[in-house]
């Protein structure tokens, strides 16, 4: 029942996340990658079955971890996972922040150029 | 013998030093560098006793391949072209290019040098491609050397494309043979399959510009005259006659190659009287020449053989000569074309000298190596059999009269209405050079046969397979050859005056019939399907990008799931709680919420609830070092995103309903598309797992009570590695943002 219940959150951050991403607000854009992110998460987290109470973690004085206990494996995925998409996120940020500072706009579909204008030949050979 | 080598090696060091001290010694740097084909040269001359050289060292073991040399005298005579005009040619450079753009000339140069002669020794088919590529590369980087100009960049593709594609076609017949020989060596190989040598040929033909592969070389006029000179009159052209009369015992005579030698002959030489750009003048007659060489080596027989040696060398002394004196009439004049120039000789006397040597040459002069060439051609053929190659070697003979009258008579001793000044008078580095050479084209014929024959001779045994010892003379006596031969000359100067109105009608002809139209109509047609293609993905807005990307995934979901039923129980772990039940709903909750606040402060503070019930479901779940780390990024980014987006205005509501009903559907179908995957992972059987590995190592071996931690910086520390590189660059990349100018407030489109 537990995982039943996750899944549906995960499907529900998944809805939000998409849902921002498809805006046109480039901030809305970030939220919405922040909610893919956790969502992405969860979906490692859960399938990796969810246990209570049995962190991965050896008691002190033993040498070896007795099952029942949570995936250790699933978890350091995880954690890299939290830590580059935040990176990730901290350049998105600054990329829009600073997009948003020379076009003047948090509107996606301002930056579309007019096409062909960088494939115009300026001279031929003397 | 490692000596090739050493200048293979020596000429690398050059290409490489001559940016750095090319730019502060200017242009007396063109002296210093001559020192390598210079040496290359003087070698070569006194290796002519110890031929053939040989070396060879493994390249690639596992393959069998061996980096071999082998110099023959073919090999030599090439050798001897390659580092003897490339020593000219440096000369030459540096008084006709600015000194700014010397140094990368030279550079350039000297890779294309060592690859040419790395070509002129290797004994080894893979070796031999290498050089090959390499020769195809220099000459785009040389062609497009002037990049600025669209024609250069145009040209400079162009022979790319033809020469490239040539290149595959050749790499796939050497490797043909490879197989069929069961080696890569040369030396051992015996037979040869049809297509192989039709592939090779084909190759050949590309790079020696035959037609109807012909159309690049004159384009290839772009590149200045130095290159013009070198690459694509003397040398690097000359690599497909290279392979094929170097493989020319293993195909023996190849009567379809005569052909196209024929027709190449016959097309270049007439459309060489339709331009009136002296270079294009000279490149056609260049197509033509490698036409004569293609049609006597297919022809394959021993007289045949000895005409292909002779004129290898004397093509590549006229040619060489007139390209250079046709790059210093421009540098003088400013202007290259046959109509607007007149009276040269006012002018620029010290290139009246150089043209005139070198044009005799050309037209096929007696007393000068053109006209033994010409002669050699002429007896190579059989008057019964041989009529129509007879016939195009005396076309070609009349057109190179007309050529030469052109580029001596009209243009230093005749007056044209409308007549270009002289802009600077020519340096000696301007004229030394083409004199040289046009003087060396004198002494080859007139006077040096008696030490020249033996080793032609030798040549012409390389590529004919067997001893070859045919006389080469002036005078051959009242035969045939000579009365075609006088008949030409003659034909020539009769028709010379009429040269102007030949020109014009023959001005528009190469554009309608040759393979550059098709070859334009390709490229043109392969830009316009690749803008279609990518117009059609690429849809320049962001949010069509993203319900394409999303909408793939879900149609691609789809069939797999289609075609692998999936089994959906509920699964069967632990019973839900009702704190986790709250805990749940409040995220959810959130998550919904963030969609409809209109403040961004607010949805932001939103998004951060949604993180802290994360970091509570990580605790409920028995992963605290995941929560630890959720809370802190979680925290970070709501201060990053009131920091750096503090003063951007409210949000917009910018979508139409309809739009908004797009993205709800597309989401809520991809939510739910993850929910049914993730039960569907859930329902299915657990695979075994590495994890007792871990949860009995992690102590012994890693001497970590947190097995997490073991994990990240123990049995996958290489991983964590590139994480905190990820994280390195993404912070260079804030900081590099941080500190961009940006023109602020920018015009909205």
């Amino acid at each position: 029942m537990t995982e039943l219940a996750v899944a549906i959150l995960t499907g529900i951050l998944f809805t939000t996340g998409v849902y921002l991403l498809l805006e046109r607000t480039m901030i809305k854009f970030l939220i919405g990658l922040v909610l893919l992110g956790n969502a992405t998460n969860l979906v490692v987290f859960t399938c990796s079955r969810l246990v209570r109470g049995a962190p991965p973690i050896i008691p002190k004085g033993e040498k070896i971890l007795q099952p029942p206990f949570a995936d250790p494996l699933g978890q350091a995925l995880i954690l890299t996972a939290i830590v580059i998409s935040f990176g990730v996120l901290a350049f998105t940020m600054m990329l829009i922040r600073r997009t948003y500072d020379a076009i003047g706009s948090d509107d996606v579909e301002d930056l579309i150029e007019p096409l062909g204008q960088d494939l115009t030949e300026k001279e031929s050979a003397p | 013998m490692v000596t090739i080598e050493i200048f293979l090696i020596a000429g690398l060091i050059l290409a490489a030093l001559a940016q750095p001290i090319g730019r502060r010694l200017g242009s007396s740097f063109s002296l210093l560098a001559t020192l390598v084909p210079l040496s290359a040269f003087v070698w070569g001359i006194t290796s002519l006793q110890t031929l053939p050289i040989i070396s060879s060292r493994p390249w690639v073991p596992s393959l069998g391949l061996d980096f071999s040399l082998r110099l023959d005298h073919l090999g030599l005579l090439f050798w001897l072209l390659i580092s003897g005009i490339g020593t000219l040619i440096f000369i030459y450079a540096g008084a006709y290019m600015k000194p700014k753009e010397l140094p990368r000339l030279l550079s350039i140069l000297s890779v294309f040098m060592v690859a040419m002669l790395g070509i002129a020794s290797a004994a080894n088919a893979i070796t031999l491609f290498l050089f090959w590529e390499i020769t195809s590369i220099t000459s785009f980087l040389l062609i497009g050397f002037k990049g600025e100009y669209e024609n250069s960049r145009k040209s400079a593709v162009q022979a790319l494309a033809v020469t490239g594609i040539g290149g595959l076609i050749l790499l796939a017949g050497l490797i043909l043979l490879g197989t069929e020989n069961q080696t890569f060596e040369f030396a051992q190989w015996t037979s040869a399959s049809p297509i192989a040598i039709t592939l090779v040929a084909i190759g050949c033909m590309t790079k020696s510009a035959q037609f109807p592969f012909h159309f690049w070389l004159p384009n290839a006029m772009a590149a200045p005259t130095p290159v013009s000179a070198y690459l694509h009159s003397a040398t690097m052209v000359k690599a497909g006659i290279f392979l094929l009369a170097k493989l020319s015992p293993l195909f023996g005579p190849q009567p379809a190659l005569a052909w196209i030698g024929a027709i190449t002959l016959v097309w270049a030489s007439v459309l060489s009287l339709g331009e009136r750009d002296l270079k294009r003048i000279l490149a056609w007659s260049t197509v033509g020449a490698l036409g004569l060489m293609v049609m006597l080596i297919g022809h394959g027989t021993k007289e045949a053989a000895e005409a292909v040696a002779y004129t290898i060398l004397a093509h590549a002394l006229y040619k060489g000569a007139l390209f250079m004196t046709a790059g210093s009439i421009d540098h003088a004049m400013g202007t290259r074309d046959a109509l607007q120039l007149g009276n040269l000789r006012r002018h620029i006397p010290t290139l009246a000298l150089p043209a005139i040597l070198a044009s005799l040459s050309l037209a096929g002069i007696p007393i000068f190596a053109g006209f033994i060439k010409k002669e050699l051609a002429l007896a190579a053929f059989e008057p019964a059999t041989g009529i129509p190659f007879l016939i195009a070697i005396i076309i070609s003979a009349i057109s190179g009269i007309i050529v030469a009258m052109t580029l001596t008579h009209r243009i230093f001793f005749q007056s044209q209405p409308e007549e270009a000044e002289l802009h600077h008078a020519p340096t000696p580095g301007l004229w030394i050079p083409p004199l040289i050479l046009a003087v060396l084209g004198l002494l080859v014929g007139a006077f040096c046969l008696p030490i020249g024959e033996h080793f032609i001779q030798y040549v012409a045994a390389t590529i004919h397979g067997s001893e070859v010892k045919n006389h080469i003379a002036l005078w051959h006596g009242f035969k045939l050859p000579l009365f075609l031969s006088i008949g030409a000359i003659v034909t020539g100067f009769i028709l010379n005056p009429f040269w102007p109105r030949i020109r014009t009608s023959l001005e528009n002809l190469p554009k309608t019939v040759t393979l550059e139209g098709s070859f334009r109509a390709l490229n043109q047609l392969t830009n316009q399907t690749s803008v279609g293609i990518t117009m059609f993905y690429e849809r320049r807005s962001v949010r069509d990008h993203m319900i394409l990307n999303f909408g793939a995934f879900l149609v691609i979901l789809g069939v797999v799931a289609a075609q692998n039923p999936m089994t959906l129980a509920l699964p069967n772990g632990p019973g839900i709680l009702f704190h986790e039940v709250v805990l749940l709903l409040f995220a959810a909750l959130a998550a919904i919420v963030v969609i409809f606040i209109p403040n961004r402060l607010g949805a932001v503070a939103v998004l951060g609830i949604v993180g802290v019930a994360m970091a509570i479901t990580y605790v409920t779940f028995s992963a605290p070092d995941l929560a630890l780390t959720q809370i802190l990024i979680d925290v970070l980014t709501v201060v990053l995103f009131v920091l750096i987006f503090a003063k951007l205005p409210r949000f917009k509501d910018i979508l139409t309903k309809n739009q908004k009903l797009t993205n709800a559907t597309i989401s809520i179908v991809f939510g739910s598309a993850m929910t049914l995957l993730m039960l569907a992972v859930l329902s299915a059987p657990q695979l075994p797992s590495i994890n007792h590995y871990f949860a009995e190592t992690s102590y012994t071996l890693g001497q970590g009570l947190n097995v997490v931690n073991v994990i990240i910086v123990d049995y996958r520390a290489l991983d964590t590695m590139g994480e905190i590189t990820v994280l390195c660059l993404a912070a260079l990349g804030v900081h590099t943002l941080v500190r961009l100018k940006v023109k602020s407030g920018g015009q909205k489109q």
